[in-house]
């Protein structure tokens, strides 16, 4: 049946991609909701929590207040953290209950940023789409906050040899430190600022950029936003592949067999087609993907699956000699004969790239 | 700097609970989600939330029906070899299916689906419903009629209610009312009893079994024990219930409405004294005069021990711990140890308590976990720590020896305290007050 989890958990929904692209930008975080959906994303969806602090909160919405629509409770609640915090925003996060209630997140943040006197921004999540939608909004709803449409911030603002690494998150990446993705230098740049992963000067500092790269399709949004009001170019592209556990044993095994499967998000996946393609030029490699699936790397035998049930049918339908995808989705056909890869997707299983399995 | 909000005890204990500071209430603030909160405050991930609770019901399966974002954090328990993850399905609801409501009978669809597919075939289907189905007013009574009418098992509903939760009505009463709520009349078993309350069982060596048989109560029945859906049918043959949990107060009333089955409330407690005088007041109840002295004396040996070895000793503890943190503290002030700090906000009922903490430990800081200034809280905020107990204070302390004492083998009685007792003494052990890793 459509929609029915047999076997699969759900995977991580927009409100944790909001939070993650905010994560570590100092601002103030108000998840509109009563406490189970911040119990999400800080116990689950957010491997730095346990690492980082950063001011999440729950508005810890109660049946009354949804009832009455008493939407001033975030004013009265927000009040003297502002004063604390000093935050450089403060972001209101969207959930089921406000969604269902119809609340005005466009209203409430113009009423907030009035009488808080800061940028105040809100991501209209609904918990029924994927975290790369929210990550993707999050990102948007911050440029066009700081850098508007009619902003004076130039096109021809002094580029200064600086590389911005866009669509980075755990969620992702499967990774928890900046360190960690900057592994070396991309594209011979030597400063490099994934978003995401640093602070907010570096967010502000976008406009400078001399090239994007666009690692996820959560970051793409953003990289066309850039090229459009500052001129940055952007490449598409993961070059952070030295990330992946398994990646010279999965390059080794993909360069003798000839259909392989490839399951993550979409430009990740894509790379590793390109890379797996440059060393066994024989193999008919097929990109698949849950989230995001942009047209640039689209190829034609792509398949973006809309279910559990999608995905079953699809593997008993194809067959591979290799599948490299997170193993959690194995679950879905245990039975299948191929080798596989395990490939962890932190959105999928919430596990870190460093928990791949060394079992194939 | 900014701090944390807290509270000494004194102050409290001498405040009118209707002036106590908003800062201790959780709904009049926005709430810090710190890993000392998970599991209390969101369980899914940790801890006992409604969709675990749910599944204490045996031979049932769990479906869940809601956006993708409320089963999330089930990945941690639902692992594919877990009990949890073999019995747990989720229904996604997209906008649309919210708007118009036709996910409504898809749930049928599902469970059916469910039922055909599930190995062993399950008996129960617990439909867990979330705030979206609360705000819409989904009737769960006629959902569950119409499942089970398609499907031949029993329906039940789980409501995750989280708006709820300082309602009359909490998510985790309700769900206890709901697991008693398939049982049926029948004559009564003068020699059953029943323990409600947890979901998990006692210590099997508590010695509230022994002393109900001496009284010639050996049939005792535990929720969490029961393998089938037959063994769970005989608790509503029991002669009495004894409620450990005040969130299973609803359920017993229920059971004393529908079955005369009488329930008497028992509070966990790791203090000598109240252990043996609750355990009088049981007998009394029960016209069976316990045989408590060589407990007893075992407990006062082992105490004066304790008391001996670790007098003066700096505890923190909190949330998070199979214990009442008040009681905790007051368990410990009693035996000669400090407790610097208690991370719990308390209940105004708990004033008693809090009166008590004062006398003896007046500048003892209460914490509200929730605040959101927690989380300005740093470790050398308070110096010479020895042990933390508790998933919270081991937050705030995480290099601190800890003794988590948060099984799922519920302590209770003289057995809780000697477990207690013996915990805090290994993870001590063998250097008293050295800082370190427990």
């Amino acid at each position: 049946m459509h929609k029915l989890l047999t076997v699969l958990t759900p995977f991580a929904p927009d409100q944790s991609g909001a939070v993650a692209a905010l994560f570590q930008l100092g601002g103030i975080i108000i998840i509109c909701d009563a406490g189970g959906c911040t119990g999400n994303i800080c116990g689950f969806d957010e491997p730095r929590w346990r690492e980082k602090k950063s001011a999440i909160f729950s508005l810890g919405l109660r049946d009354i207040d949804a009832i009455l629509g008493r939407d001033d409770r975030l004013i009265d609640k927000t009040g003297n953290l502002i004063e604390i915090f000093k935050p450089n925003f403060l972001a209101l996060i969207g959930t089921p209950v406000p969604t269902v209630i119809g609340t005005d997140y466009a209203g409430l943040a113009k009423i907030a940023e009035k009488k808080f006197n800061i940028p105040v921004i809100n991501v209209p999540c609904t918990g029924t789409r994927y975290y790369d939608v929210g990550v993707e909004e999050a990102w948007t709803a911050l440029l066009e906050k700081f850098f508007p449409e009619n902003s004076t911030t130039p096109k021809s603002t002094p580029k200064t040899h600086i590389a911005g690494v866009l669509g980075a998150t755990p969620l992702d990446l499967g990774v928890t430190e900046y360190n960690e993705i900057i592994l070396e230098n991309i594209a011979g740049y030597t400063d490099i600022r994934p978003i995401g992963f640093t602070n907010f000067d570096d967010f502000l500092a976008i406009p400078s950029f001399t090239h994007n790269f666009v690692i996820s399709n959560s970051g793409l949004k953003l990289a066309k936003l850039c090229q459009e009001k500052f001129g940055t170019p952007y490449t598409i592209n993961f070059p952070l592949y030295k990330l992946i556990k398994n990646f010279p044993f999965l390059l080794d095994e993909a360069s003798f067999v000839k259909r392989i499967l490839i399951i993550h998000e979409q430009i990740l996946a894509d790379t590793l087609r390109t890379m797996i393609l440059s060393v066994n030029r024989k193999a008919i490699v097929t990109v698949g993907t849950f989230f995001k699936q942009a047209m640039e790397n689209h190829k034609t035998n792509d398949k973006k699956f809309d279910s559990e049930q999608a995905l079953r049918d699809f593997l008993h339908k194809q067959k591979f000699d290799l599948i490299i995808a997170d193993v959690a989705l194995k679950r879905v056909h245990p039975s299948i004969k191929c080798c596989w890869i395990d490939l962890p997707h932190f959105a999928v299983s919430g596990r870190l790239l460093s928990d791949a399995e060394e079992f194939y | 700097m900014t701090s944390p909000f807290f509270v000494s005890a004194q102050t409290l204990s001498q405040t009118d609970p209707k002036d106590w500071p908003k800062d201790l209430i959780s709904s009049q603030n926005l709430i810090y989600s710190s890993k000392a909160t998970l599991a209390f405050n969101s369980p899914g991930a940790e801890g006992f939330g409604v969709k675990r609770a749910a599944l204490t019901m045996p031979e049932s399966v769990l479906l869940l029906f809601s956006p993708g974002c409320c089963g999330r954090n089930t990945s941690a328990i639902g692992g594919p070899t877990s009990q949890y993850g073999q019995r747990t399905y989720y229904l996604l609801l997209d906008e649309t299916d919210i708007v118009t409501g036709r996910y409504l009978p898809k749930i049928v669809e599902a469970a059916s689906e469910i039922m055909a597919m599930a190995k062993p075939k399950p008996k129960v289907i617990m439909l867990c419903s979330t705030c979206v189905d609360a705000l819409l007013g989904t009737d769960m009574e006629q959902l569950c009629r119409k499942v089970e009418e398609k499907c031949s098992c029993h329906a039940l509903a789980a409501t995750m209610y989280a708006l709820t939760r300082e309602g009359h009505l909490p998510p985790m009463v309700a769900v206890r009312r709901t697991l008693y709520s398939l049982l049926k009349k029948q004559p009564k078993d003068p020699r059953a009893a029943n323990i409600l309350g947890f979901f998990t069982g006692l210590d099997k060596n508590c010695e509230l079994y022994e002393l109900l048989a001496c009284g010639g109560i050996d049939r005792v029945y535990e929720l969490g024990c029961m393998d089938n859906l037959k063994a769970y049918h005989k608790m509503s043959s029991a002669n009495f219930n004894l409620v450990l949990h005040s969130e299973a107060r609803l359920a017993a009333d229920d059971m004393e409405k529908n079955f005369q089955i009488p329930a008497i409330e028992l509070f966990r407690t790791y203090q000598l004294s109240k252990i043996t005088n609750q355990y009088k007041i049981l007998g009394q109840i029960l016209g069976l005069k316990f045989k408590l002295q060589g407990y007893e004396g075992e407990g006062n040996v082992l105490t004066e021990k304790f008391s001996q070895d670790f007098k003066g000793i700096n505890v923190a503890l909190g949330e998070g711990v199979n214990a009442d943190p008040l009681d905790l503290a007051l368990t410990l002030l009693r035996l000669g140890l400090n407790v610097p700090e208690i991370f719990a906000a308390p209940a105004p009922t708990q004033l008693p308590q809090l009166k008590a903490i004062a006398d003896l430990s007046p500048d003892t800081k209460i914490y509200s976990n929730l605040h959101p200034s927690m989380m300005f809280y740093e470790d050398n905020l308070a110096q010479n720590i020895d042990i933390t107990i508790g998933l919270a204070a081991n937050y705030y302390h995480q290099e601190c020896k800890n003794l988590l004492f948060n099984s799922d083998e519920q302590p209770f009685g003289y057995q809780g305290l000697k477990k207690l007792l013996s915990g805090l003494r290994n993870t001590l052990a063998p250097k008293r007050n050295s800082r370190g890793k427990g």
